[in-house]
């Protein structure tokens, strides 16, 4: 062996198999962290979940045109428009697919976006939308796709907004009128609980910094 | 624990900072040049160093970029740098034995 760059205190002549299995957990452990920690995708939906939320709560109290799609649709055009551009964007990692880390927690998250875009679209097309109905299940699908995060990657930290938004389906469900404050509820949730988190998690993977 | 014959092993990823690069991106699958820097505290151009082989063995893809105006490179592993490193850790599991997992 030729090289003799080192990586801190292992020195070339003290190697054997075990040190190096345990140099390979560490790192995979760190890796599996940082696969955890690009908040960007959480920053964009918070950030539309909070301005949109606040946008039905002026629009109720007539500061805005009444309209439930003139908010809600343009906000998941948006939304899942810089999605796939940020999918674009990227440089192609070739093996993914295999990574159960990525692929645990990619599918907790597209499950949410499916299970409100499948509600919300089907519920107006049939005039049955509830208000109640879609907070209850955003709320569990987000706090679901949580926890599995937390689960997969061990940021123990992510379990805040996991209990967090197990809270706000707790309360969503049991209100007994569900009125026009729960909009500035969730829009506080939103906020608190999903753009804070990926601000954090930004943050902590170096985008921008 | 069997004899530990480093010769059978892929040289590329046998260094200790490749070793690590790798097995970091086996998870993280990417990340950006200063990240890799500060989880594996080196300097600019050991970092790059390092990177370049395995570039040169197509085992990560290095690409640069912007993050808003600032400039950004981007590590990712690949196809084959995938397989090489599962190769290479069945190889000093296989050395270890059953002790291994």
């Amino acid at each position: 062996m030729t090289d003799t760059h080192d990586i801190q205190t292992a020195s070339a002549s003290g190697r054997n198999p075990a040190d190096d299995l345990a140099l390979i957990r560490g790192m995979m452990e760190a890796g599996r962290k940082r696969a955890a920690v690009d908040g960007r995708h959480f920053v964009l939906w918070g950030a539309l979940l909070m301005l949109s939320f606040f946008a039905q709560y002026l629009s109720v109290h007539h500061y805005l045109p009444p309209t439930i799609l003139g908010i809600w649709v343009p906000m998941m055009a948006i939304g899942w428009g810089t999605e796939f551009w940020l999918r674009r964007s990227r440089p192609k990692s070739e093996a993914c697919s295999n990574n159960i880390t990525l692929v645990g927690y990619s599918a907790a998250w597209r499950v949410v976006g499916l299970t409100v875009l499948i509600y919300f679209a089907t519920s107006i097309a049939m005039g049955t939308f509830d208000p109640r109905t879609i907070s209850v299940l955003s709320s569990a699908t987000i706090g679901g796709a949580f926890l599995v995060t937390a689960r997969v990657t061990g940021v123990k930290w992510l379990y805040g907004p996991t209990a967090g938004w197990g809270l706000v389906l707790a309360f969503t469900s049991a209100v007994p009128v569900y009125d026009d404050e729960m909009l500035l509820l969730l829009a506080g949730a939103s906020g608190l609980l999903l753009l804070l988190p990926g601000q954090l998690m930004t943050r902590l993977a170096g985008h921008g910094a | 624990m069997t004899e530990y014959d480093y010769r059978t092993l892929d040289d590329v990823i046998h260094s200790r900072v490749r070793l690590a690069i790798m097995s970091y991106l086996m998870t993280a699958r990417e990340a950006d040049f200063s990240a890799l820097k500060k989880e594996l505290k080196l300097t600019d151009g050991n970092l790059s160093t390092h990177l370049r082989k395995l570039e040169d063995h197509a085992y990560v893809s290095v690409t640069k970029g912007f993050a808003g105006r600032k400039p950004q490179t981007t590590v990712a592993i690949t196809e084959t740098g995938d397989t090489a490193f599962k190769t290479y850790v069945e190889g000093v599991a296989a050395m270890l034995g059953p002790q291994a997992t």
